[in-house]
């Protein structure tokens, strides 16, 4: 079965203040080399099973910032797919790409490269929240940037949101929708912003210097999101993605479907379903580490784990829960061998009886409730 | 056996940090009891760690030669002593096996709290006191000061105090040779008939009771049959030893001297503190000193969090009151938690360590309902009921009168905080029955006080008002009839059988309220709300509510990170795992004490 590919691109012109994600702020980065180092790694895997004569069926550069790399190192990977797996016809190639890094050609470079779709991190249009956020570019280039990428020719574009930016207000919010709306992408991700241990931001809250908004103003920006976006023809497929008809990321649908991707570059995450669980892995996070072990003969994992059934099952559920339309019970009962009420125990009809979980047409999904507490219902499973 | 003339028993008495363990480290030291091999650590202190840890072996008490500056060779038994009003008994019998004490203070510090109270009982049993005044090398040093707070605190004469600093090893010269001279030796026995005093006991699971005694009259030798006065027990003696603290058999142990027997009693509950070990062919008429039976003053629930887990716990406390006496413990049901246990404690300290040990060393998981004390309910058809589990109160209508237990109360106070104690014990329903002033700083105050006021927070309200300054000690006085209500909690409608608790009527609103606020605080936030009441009968007298979570979900979903992300909700989870299912509502275990929390 076709599969997802992950290529993570570690590199970033600096490193804003919310950012967790394996990412490294550097003014030169050894470009050549890591992208040797990626095909290096996708050479290898495509000798072994479960890639091993298995075509790609969505392709996603994200980081860091994979703008940063030049197109024609974007091409050479992309090449290296075609070669050694062969890319489906109709494939979602995307790149994330931050506004600040990127102009008419490296989008003209990118489109014959075979990108097809940009995901934009706007992150909001308001510059003063930009600055707080840490961001180096600011709205009038995010403006820029999405309407060349219009004009290119690229007929899949995402924009990323920030919102419970502390400072921001409901006014700001709604205008920061509106200005992406006119901007006419096909899919837009407004996430909550979190604080996550290792950040600057996290430190910061720790010692009081920032407040975040709380539990009800995040709980109503929320709720005034889906509502706007709602209204510029935006649905929300997943607790943090919007789209329009057509729009949705394929490519992170298969994370929440539990299927299997191959994850390559410094830090990436690989999935190998094998039955109902399968096996997980890990790449090494430092990029040097990584270049030189993959150079070396193809693998830079540093580590992984077997997922077996019981697990396999809770991620099923609280992966499939961040979509809107859940999961079908048949196809839990296909996976697993038992029917999700009978897998869960008391579980499941609590969940039901208290009106977080919804269950119709045979699929299970959240409630307008549970999609707010979902982290809660989703710790019910594991 | 020794000369009573060379022998010195003694203890030493010190506010925590003061430097007790350095200064018994350097008593062993300075006459050569351990290597300095062996001298990794503070020894007494590692003792009792491992007391803590329920090992068998311990040296409450340690026997030391040292040959004085008149060429005479001494014995020491340097007895230690717990410190909690809780243990106050223990406490007084460690120190009427002495002779003397060493009253050890931080001349950075000054005199405090812990020293008073221990000085005072050292004092009320005729000890003779030597001051020392530590730390004399620190910076903050203030001698004179120091000097002065022992005259006026505790009223010793301070002008012969030894400077030492223990540390350093400055002073302890002197304070041997202080402990050769000041401290008067054992009295001549006073009849030939042996009597030794109990003063420490423990359970070794090969030998079965042991205990720690010192000889008053008489010896004790290994193989003759012994009696003791208030158990009425009686065995061989099998084992004689004393500490060096190696363990060292003896084959006798003679008036003035400390060591420990084995008289092959199974049973701890007959080896108890206080009591008078006799010889059972020639049995002294009289007990050395009248005997105290220890009554758990307080009870509580003692529940698994997983109701599995049952068993586990039923052999954890069984595995416990082996050594420790003073455990009382029966079966009861609960509808809320189940199955557990109703245990008896001497005080809230015992009641924390009987927790910590049973969490620490057998891993239990323990829900532990709020302490009571034991009510006497009159009914209308005359029964007479004793009440230690509020949940069993009889219906309201049916109660003729509640009696609540009262104490005799004994506070030494510094003068400075006379006022914030008097304030307290009124508080606390309290009624003054003395207030004396034994020097121009200190009084004694003596409450009559009902034991529910006290059990629960009085000891640590107490030394927070008094800055830690004031001691207390107290005796059972009797049964008083009081106008008292069971004031129920209620979640989400539901009666919570373990939240009960018995008030004075004057104060249920109040506590009520208190009650509500605690637990408002203490019970996290759920995926819907949960409602915390208080009701007297069925009338609801306050209320609070935890607002349902409103958002609990992770933006974002780490570019395939999903072991992470699974790691976090497993982490969310086991939070959960912690807590007791009551219902619907997860409530954490501390909100079962709530009732602890509420402060004045």
């Amino acid at each position: 079965m076709a599969f997802s590919l992950y290529v993570h691109i570690p590199y970033c012109l600096s490193k804003c203040p919310y950012c967790d994600f394996n990412s490294y702020a550097a003014a030169v980065f050894p470009e050549q080399d890591y992208t040797r180092a990626l095909i290096a790694e996708l050479r290898r895997r495509a000798q072994e099973p479960p890639w091993a004569g298995e075509r790609i069926a969505t392709i996603f550069f994200g980081g860091g910032t994979p703008s940063l790399f030049a197109a024609c190192s974007i091409g050479e990977v992309i090449e290296a797919c075609e070669n050694l797996f062969g890319i489906e016809a109709g494939a979602k190639i995307t790149l994330e790409a931050n506004p600040g890094t990127i102009d008419l050609r490296k989008l003209l470079g990118l489109r014959r490269a075979g990108v097809n779709r940009i995901s934009f991190g706007a992150q909001s249009f308001k510059d003063e929240t930009l600055k707080f956020l840490g961001r180096i570019h600011d709205a009038e280039q995010t403006r820029r940037s999405v309407a060349t990428a219009l004009d290119v020719g690229f007929e899949h574009l995402n924009v990323d949101l920030i919102f419970a930016v502390p400072g921001q207000t409901f006014d700001d919010l709604v205008r920061d929708i509106d200005e992406a709306a006119a901007l006419n992408p096909d899919h837009i991700s407004c996430y909550n912003l979190t604080f996550e241990e290792g950040t600057a931001f996290y430190a910061a809250l720790k010692r009081g210097r920032i407040r975040p908004l709380g539990q009800r103003a995040e709980s109503l920006m929320y709720a005034l999101a889906r509502k706007r976006l709602a209204e510029y023809g935006y649905a929300m497929y997943e607790i943090s993605n919007y789209a329009r008809p057509g729009g949705q990321c394929r490519h992170n649908l298969a994370y929440w479907r539990a299927q299997s991707f191959l994850g390559v570059g410094a830090g990436a995450h690989s999935y190998a379903r094998r039955g109902p669980g399968g096996r997980r892995w890990w790449n090494e996070r430092a990029p040097t580490t990584y270049i030189k072990r993959a150079l070396n003969d193809g693998i830079a994992e540093s580590g992984g784990e077997s997922v077996d059934d019981r697990t396999a099952a809770g991620e099923f559920v609280f992966l499939n829960l961040r979509l809107n339309e859940g999961f079908a019970r048949a196809d839990f009962e296909h996976r697993f061998g038992r029917s999700f009420d009978g897998f869960f125990g008391a579980v499941p009809a609590r969940l039901f009886a208290d009106g977080l979980l919804m269950s119709e047409h045979g699929r299970v999904r959240l409630s307008e409730r549970g999609l707010e507490l979902a982290d809660a219902v989703a710790a019910e499973f594991v | 056996m020794t000369d009573p003339a060379l022998l010195r028993n003694f203890s030493i008495i010190a506010h925590i940090d003061h430097g007790k363990s350095t200064l018994a480290d350097r008593l062993l030291e300075r006459t050569g009891a351990l290597s300095p091999r062996e001298f990794k650590d503070q020894f007494l202190d590692s003792m009792e760690l491992e007391r803590e840890r329920g090992i068998t072996i311990k040296a409450r008490a340690v026997r030391l030669n040292y040959t004085a500056a008149d060429r005479r060779t001494y014995v020491f038994n340097l007895i230690d002593t717990p410190g909690h009003v809780d243990f106050a008994y223990e406490v007084s019998r460690s120190l009427a096996a002495c002779e003397g004490a060493l009253l050890v203070v931080d001349a950075s510090q000054g005199v405090e709290a812990q020293t008073v109270a221990n000085a005072y009982l050292a004092i009320d049993q005729g000890l003779e006191l030597v001051p020392l005044i530590n730390k004399i090398d620190l910076p903050g040093a203030d001698i004179e000061r120091t000097r002065r707070e022992i005259e006026e605190i505790i009223g010793l004469n301070a002008q012969e105090a030894i400077l030492i600093s223990a540390k350093l090893g400055i002073g302890v010269d002197d304070v041997l040779e202080a402990i050769v001279k000041r401290i008067p030796p054992p009295r001549a026995g006073a009849t030939t008939s042996a009597r030794a005093l109990i003063f420490d006991s423990w359970y070794d699971s090969y030998s079965g009771a042991i205990g720690l005694v010192r000889v008053f009259d008489g010896e004790l030798r290994v193989g003759m049959r012994v009696l003791l006065k208030a158990s009425g027990k009686t065995g061989e003696l099998a084992r004689l030893s004393y500490f060096t603290p190696h363990e060292e058999a003896a084959e006798v142990l003679s008036p003035g001297e400390v060591g420990s027997v084995a008289a092959g009693i199974r049973n701890l509950a007959d080896m108890r503190v206080g009591d008078t070990i006799t010889s059972a062919e020639h049995p002294a008429s009289e007990p050395l000193f009248s005997f105290k039976e220890l009554k758990p003053m307080v009870f509580a629930g003692l529940y698994p969090i997983d109701a599995n887990q049952y068993e586990a716990l039923r052999e954890a406390i069984d595995k416990l009151r082996l050594n420790d006496a003073s455990l009382v413990c029966e079966p009861e049901t609960s509808q809320a938690l189940g199955f557990g246990f109703r245990a008896g404690f001497l005080g809230l300290l015992h009641m924390d360590i009987v927790q910590q040990r049973l969490e620490r060393e057998f891993g239990q998981s323990l829900i532990i309902t709020a302490p009571t004390v034991r009510y006497r309910v009159r009914t209308r058809d005359g029964q007479t009921l004793v009440i230690d589990n509020p949940a069993r109160m009889p219906e309201a209508g049916n109660i003729d009168a509640i009696e609540e237990p009262y104490i005799l109360a004994t506070m030494h106070v510094p003068g400075d905080f006379l006022g914030a104690v008097i304030g307290l014990c009124e508080a606390r329903r309290g009624v003054q029955r003395e207030l004396r002033f034994v020097s121009p700083k200190r009084a004694i105050l003596v409450y009559e006080l009902p034991l529910g006021e006290v059990a629960l927070d009085f000891y640590d309200r107490l030394k927070s008002v008094s800055q830690g300054y004031a001691s207390l000690d107290y005796e059972f006085l009797d049964f008083r009839a009081n106008p008292l209500v069971k004031l129920d909690m209620k979640l989400n409608g539901e009666t919570v059988d373990a939240l009960s608790a018995i008030a004075h009527r004057d104060k249920a609103y109040e506590r009520g309220r208190a009650l509500c606020e605690k637990m408002r605080d203490l019970i996290p936030r759920q995926m819907f709300e949960v409602v915390i009441q208080a009701a007297i009968g069925s009338k609801v007298i306050a209320r609070e509510s935890v607002k349902p979570m409103r958002k609990n979900v992770t933006a974002k979903c780490y570019g395939g990170d999903i072991t992470r992300k699974r790691k976090l909700l497993e982490r969310q989870k086991e939070g959960k795992r912690r807590m007791k299912q009551l219902g619907r509502v997860e409530v954490p275990q501390e909100a079962f004490l709530a009732l602890l929390r509420v402060g004045d």
